[in-house]
């Protein structure tokens, strides 16, 4: 954690922008105290080293179902289209599906070739052929379980442990617990993209800050093909980047002798985030500007929304941003599942294999988590006749990057795919892992809410899963 | 030793921070800065914080391992006696080095400080008194306390306040200057401005007679009641979309204007509560009684296919207990879901008891649309908005039948028409839903309720529970007939409740003090924060009720008191002993909320809307795709292309998903859920709103063309006048100097650059004023643009 160079920033570096000396005149001018930081953390310590410096979510929202991706169940195959055995349902009954209550639930056998890939040979379905070229990079976990099973509400626990309203999302927590690295440009940034499935909303509750300090929510990004990432970052039309720039410094000018008048602190907060608004305002559309990017490179992510994503999400790597969730809004298919994940595997599995090779390769990929999934898997049987449901009990995941044990697979489900066997990793297993990567223990990292010192991962027992660490 | 007690008072937690009761007559010596507290040791406030921070997990009302409880008062005697010469029980564990034994347990990572010991054992050896919460006690007013100096002691408040910064020997401080207290009395009363015109009639004629003759006409302006119910509009979570999944839009408009109207005619507390709780079950309900029950409607609902009907109807009842909780009882009562309480005196009885009393109200788990939401009763319809939906109904059946006709002739057209049949429906549905219409209470025979076992929404075998309030309160149902939602609504406004009184004053003094009494203002019980001024905290509570819950009368007693209309300046005197303010020797500068900080905007620039009172929801200017991740109809957004779109910011259509980016920047709540009080920040991203949202870029182009037409002559003299008009101030030579600089650097652009010029006249609806020339306004434009994003202006000091 670099709290120095931040620190250094805050008192002579606000100099980036051109005639924009403001720390100094301050400095210069005045006895004034240190302003607040609102990037700095608040874990003085890490509670041990850490593994990474970042972490790039990958969410395939809707939910990705895991016997046509990474979990391959060749004895539900040879059930298919008979009925599933009744102690599967006695053991856990499915609500959501009304329909096949009345008609009875039939096996649905997994709908593409699974193949053997990498020195790892870790089965892979023929949907994802890019990301089965890295699978050796991969740390596949088939054992993940959820505890919600409806899209919001699952979105909401995986992002912050629980479904109580007004409580922070992982990447506050992470914000809040290490600052950002980044002084010009959010510690926890929001992309998303669609498509291939229907399309189940994102909304800011899953990225919000919660009870901690509102600088520590997500930003979302509009989209990385636009140039306004960010809402309000271009200048009006008609005011070029030299009047902006004279008009930030007008204003701390006179926020600064309003400071000499009231003595409010808020007042140099404010001229500290107008000078950051000041650089997102250069630093942001450049951020955005992915034609810079050279030919092979655009290549290897390809085309679509969702790769143009992956690459922001390497770009804000690059710049020290702390967390990016990229959501992926197209992987909750109820019927035609076959048509559906051919679809959204064909607008995301170049991009994802893409951005784990150009991380690699810049070596970024050691300082990363990358974690690609969704809220949660899909059943066995059939809805629709051609279609899943929603399923909590096992699902699939994978985990790439620093730390983790690379080309390895982690739990077993049963033959069927609907429990887990072997090594279940929870939820908030999985959220003490990405704690643990970054340096921090999931039970010191509290805060007083209602009297009860609050954790990312709740009150029930959490584990990190010792055995995908390197 | 002083200092050790105060350490383990400010250590308990973070959130809880000092408070205190009985202050020394001498002058503290060198108290460190935020660390005021009295030697003496008071159960409820320095005891029962350690206990239920520490002990009360396992030894408190929910779970008592080995028999154990810390939380009654015959345990605590048994667990602080001295037997046989030997340590109290309590002071033996928490002292002891044997890991087995020490308390609390290691593993519960959760270790007392030493000063929490010591606090401990001194409160043992004082005998180790006990004392009930204090909010569950009824409020009474207590002698108002003396004072040396009475100079500076207007109303009963001043007594209150200033007798215990008299015992640390501080002074309260000086009146602020009229301007500024003109100013915070029009943000905190009707969340405007006042124009430099007023400022300057005010401040010639200022006498106390012309402060209470302005407390009077503001508290009389229709403005009142907007301003109050921002506020309320976040205790009940009030939006414009249903909150859950694709978050579409519903109207709710006319129980906001109830509420505003509320406000307004000076509604007793004790009539609205009951009108939003109950008013469908009061005799010969009116239809303002029916719109207020909107508010059993205001929680989030979801339209999610395939989600379980039964778990979202048993969360819509834990969301009206978690409100209810948090507006009027001022508790946690959540935590009671899935445990009884951990800390205050409420089991999972109570809890699911409470549910009960919601589960009459006629609803649906899942709803499939909008149509289906057949408690929804249209009061009145806008003539122009039904033609609207009618045309566009026509549409959408007209390319149906298109699309049926060529189904089989042509299948990429039969495609492209059943897109296009998919969009129309969509926009129907957007308007539909958006036409004014309101959700009342519709009472039915009641579902049954059960205590949900560990809060498990699939749970069905708990015991059954009927309408009853929690056992503390010792309700006496005399009828014998079952409990329905008005003995509910009665009681909560009964002089039986010593809370809802408490709540809601600690809210309006939070207000216009910048921090409440306490500042947990969603729960005073166990854990929650130690008022500030527990005997004037009191004292209001009480008068409120007293006199029939009139809420303008309470609020101009705080607002005619010295203590709100003291300076806001920092005074060193204080901030050694105070930094936090608590004792309130000065006023506290607050930033004004998200609403105000664009109604200052608008008003400032000639903007604003103020006609109309109420009415539907508001669209401004909003990005481009900014709804793109929901699903339609919550993913379209029509702007207002009329000068609708100026009004104020309470009537911002609120999507609970993706609030408008602007007020999203300046802490606008989602309204996902109750808010008792916003958290203010401080970031870069409000600095891009105020000078990039078109909104504000049109209301600064405005603000030139005003700037222009303003009789001063020179540059300088608009400058001044400028100045004056948004900040109240006058202007001093550096920002004068400032602004000439910014003038001449954008004139010299703009003369060399017309097309620039016009590029900003392009921004928003309103045209240029014709008669002025657009290089002038593009100048001053930049000027009004440095002003209105001046951290002096966003606050009220």
């Amino acid at each position: 954690m670099s709290f120095v160079s931040r620190r250094e920033f805050l008192y002579g570096s606000a100099l980036g922008l051109g005639g924009l000396a403001l720390t100094a005149l301050l400095k210069n001018n005045f006895n004034t105290p240190t302003p607040f930081n609102p990037h700095q953390g608040h874990l003085t310590t890490l509670h041990h080293p850490a593994k990474v410096k970042h972490v790039i979510h990958l969410c395939m929202s809707g939910g990705p179902s895991q016997m046509e991706t990474f979990d391959n169940k060749p004895v539900l195959k040879k059930y298919h289209d008979t009925s599933i055995p009744e102690d599967y349902l006695k053991k856990n009954p499915l609500p959501r599906l009304q329909k096949e209550a009345k008609t009875g639930y039939k096996c649905m056998g997994p709908q593409f070739e699974f193949k053997k890939y990498g020195q790892s040979g870790i089965e892979v379905a023929s949907i994802f052929p890019h990301v089965a070229n890295i699978v050796d990079d991969l740390c596949v976990i088939r054992s993940m379980q959820s505890d919600q099973i409806d899209h919001g509400p699952a979105l909401t626990f995986f992002n912050t442990g629980t479904i109580l309203p007004n409580r922070p999302s992982m990447g506050s927590w992470v914000n809040y617990a290490l600052g950002s690295d980044c002084d010009n440009l959010p510690g926890f940034v929001v992309l998303s993209s669609a498509g291939g499935g229907m399309n189940q909303p994102v909304s800011s509750n899953i990225w919000h800050s919660g009870f901690l300090p509102s600088t520590n929510q997500g930003v979302k990004f509009q989209s990385a093909a636009s140039k306004n990432l960010v809402p309000y970052i271009q200048s009006p039309k008609g005011v070029t980047q030299e009047l902006q720039t004279e008009l930030y410094k007008a204003i701390n000018e006179i926020n600064h002798e309003s400071y000499k008048h009231y003595k409010d602190e808020e007042i140099q907060t404010r001229i500290h985030q107008n000078e950051m608004a000041a650089k997102m305002q250069l630093s942001v559309p450049e951020l955005s500007d992915l034609s810079k990017e050279p030919d092979h490179i655009q290549q290897l992510y390809g085309p679509g929304e969702y790769a143009k994503n992956c690459l922001m999400a390497r770009r804000l790597v690059e710049r020290g941003v702390r967390f990016i969730q990229l959501y992926h809004r197209g992987w909750d298919h109820h019927e035609k599942l076959k048509l559906g994940l051919k679809r959204v595997s064909h607008l995301t599995d170049q991009a994802t294999a893409a951005l784990i090779t150009d991380l690699k390769q810049r070596g970024l990929l050691k300082d990363t988590l990358v974690i690609w999934g969704g809220e949660f898997g899909r059943t066995p049987v059939a809805q629709n006749g051609d279609g899943r449901e929603h399923h909590i009990k096992a699902f699939s995941m994978w985990l790439a990057g620093g730390g983790i044990k690379p080309g390895m697979v982690h739990g077993v489900t049963d033959e069927l795919g609907f429990f887990v066997k072997e090594n279940p990793v929870h939820v908030r297993d999985l959220h003490a892992l990405i704690l643990h990567l970054l340096g921090i223990d999931h039970t010191r990292l509290t805060y007083t809410f209602q009297g009860v010192k609050q954790k990312l991962t709740g009150f029930e027992k959490a584990q990190v899963p010792k055995s995908l660490l390197i | 030793m002083k200092n050790i007690l105060l350490v383990s008072i400010v250590f308990m937690s973070p959130v809880i921070l000092l408070l205190f009761l009985d202050a020394p007559s001498t002058p503290p010596k060198k108290i460190k800065k935020n660390q005021i507290a009295d030697s003496s040791i008071k159960f409820s406030r320095d005891i029962r914080p350690i206990l239920s921070n520490h002990c009360f997990t396992c030894h408190g009302p929910d779970k008592q391992k080995g028999d154990m409880r810390l939380d009654t008062q015959k345990d605590l005697e048994n667990i602080t006696k001295s037997i046989n010469g030997n340590a109290p029980l309590l002071l033996q564990h928490i002292n002891s080095t044997d890991p087995d034994e020490v308390m609390p347990p290691l593993k519960s990572n959760n270790p007392l400080k030493q000063q929490q010991k010591d606090t401990l054992k001194k409160w043992i050896e004082k005998g180790a008194k006990y004392e009930q919460h204090w909010s569950y006690l009824q409020p009474i007013k207590t002698a108002t306390p003396t004072l040396k100096d009475m100079s500076k002691a207007l109303n009963v408040i001043d007594y209150f306040v200033q007798n215990k910064l008299e015992k640390h020997s501080l002074t309260p401080s000086n009146q602020a200057d009229p301007a500024t207290l003109m100013r915070r009395l029009y943000f905190d009363l009707i969340g405007l401005p006042p124009s430099s015109d007023q400022i300057k009639t005010f401040t010639t004629n200022f006498s106390n007679q012309s402060y209470e003759q302005l407390v009077n006409q503001l508290l009389s302006s229709k403005h009142f009641g907007e301003r109050l119910a921002v506020k309320w509009l976040d205790l009940v979570r009030y939006a414009d979309s249903i909150g859950y999944h694709g978050d579409p839009q519903i109207s709710h408009s006319p129980y906001r204007d109830y509420v505003i109207n509320s406000f307004n005619t000076n509604k007793p507390y004790d009539q609205f509560t009951i009108e939003q709780i109950a008013g469908d079950l009061l005799e010969k309900p009116t239809e303002e009684q029916l719109i207020a029950t909107g508010y059993n409607h205001m929680l989030m609902t979801s339209e999610e296919t395939g989600a379980v009907e039964s778990q979202y109807l048993r969360m819509y009842g834990n969301d009206r207990v978690q409100n209810l909780g948090s507006v009027w009882l001022g508790t946690t009562l959540h935590c009671a879901k899935c445990h009884d309480h951990k800390y205050d005196p409420f089991t999972q009885d109570d809890y699911y008891s409470l549910t009960a009393f919601f589960a009459d109200i006629e609803e649906k788990g899942i709803y499939d649309n909008y149509d289906e939401r057949e408690h929804l009763k249209y009061f009145y319809r806008n003539i122009d908005e039904v033609k609207n939906l009618k045309q566009q109904q026509e549409h959408v059946a007209e390319l149906k039948k298109k699309m049926d006709s060529s189904s089989e002739a042509n299948s990429a057209e039969a495609s492209h028409d059943a897109k296009m049949h998919l969009r129309y429906s969509n926009k129907l549905n957007y308007f539909q839903r958006s036409l004014i219409a309101s959700p009342i209470t519709i009472h039915t025979t009641p579902r049954e309720t059960r205590i949900l076992r560990r809060g498990n929404l699939d749970d069905t075998g708990g015991t059954v529970v009927l309408p009853k309030l929690p056992d503390i309160f010792a309700y006496e149902n005399k009828t014998h007939k079952k409990l329905n939602r008005l003995d509910l609504a009665t009681w909560l406004v009964s002089k039986n409740n010593p809370l809802a009184s408490r709540v809601f004053v600690n809210v309006l003094w939070g207000m216009y003090f910048g921090k409440g009494f306490s500042e947990t203002y969603q729960d005073l019980g166990a854990i929650g924060q130690w008022p500030s001024h527990p005997e004037l905290f009191d004292w209001l509570s009480a008068d409120f009720i007293e006199n029939n819950w009139d809420i303008k009368r309470l609020i101009k007693t705080i607002v005619m008191s010295h203590t709100y209309k003291q300076s806001s300046m920092t005074r060193e005197d204080l901030d050694k002993v105070d930094g936090l303010n608590v004792l309130l020797g000065r006023q506290n500068p607050t930033t004004i909320a998200a609403e105000f900080v664009r109604d200052n905007a608008l008003a400032i620039s000639g903007l604003l809307q103020l006609k109309q009172t109420g009415g539907p929801s508001i669209r401004p200017y909003q990005p481009e795709q900014y709804l793109k991740s929901l699903i339609p109809p919550a993913s379209f957004y029509f702007v207002d292309n009329n000068i609708n779109q100026f009004k104020r910011g309470l009537y911002v259509h609120r999507q609970r998903s993706a609030p408008h980016p602007s007020l999203l920047a300046f802490d606008a709540p989602s309204r996902r859920h109750c808010v008792a009080k916003r958290n203010y920040s401080n970031t870069p991203l409000q600095s891009l709103a105020l000078l990039n949202d078109p909104t504000y870029v049109e209301a600064s182009r405005k603000f030139a063309e005003r700037i222009i037409n303003n009789k001063a002559n020179s540059i300088e003299d608009k400058i001044k006048w400028a100045y004056f008009e948004t900040t109240s101030r006058v202007a001093s030579e550096t920002i004068i100097n400032t602004l000439k600089n910014l003038y001449e650097i954008n004139h010299l652009h703009y003369a060399n650059n017309k097309q620039d010029a016009r590029l900003i006249m392009t921004q928003g609806i309103m045209k240029p004023d014709p008669k002025l020339q657009i290089i002038d306004i593009a100048t001053w434009s930049a000027i009004a643009r440095c002003l209105m994003s001046l951290q002096e202006t966003i606050t009220r000091y």
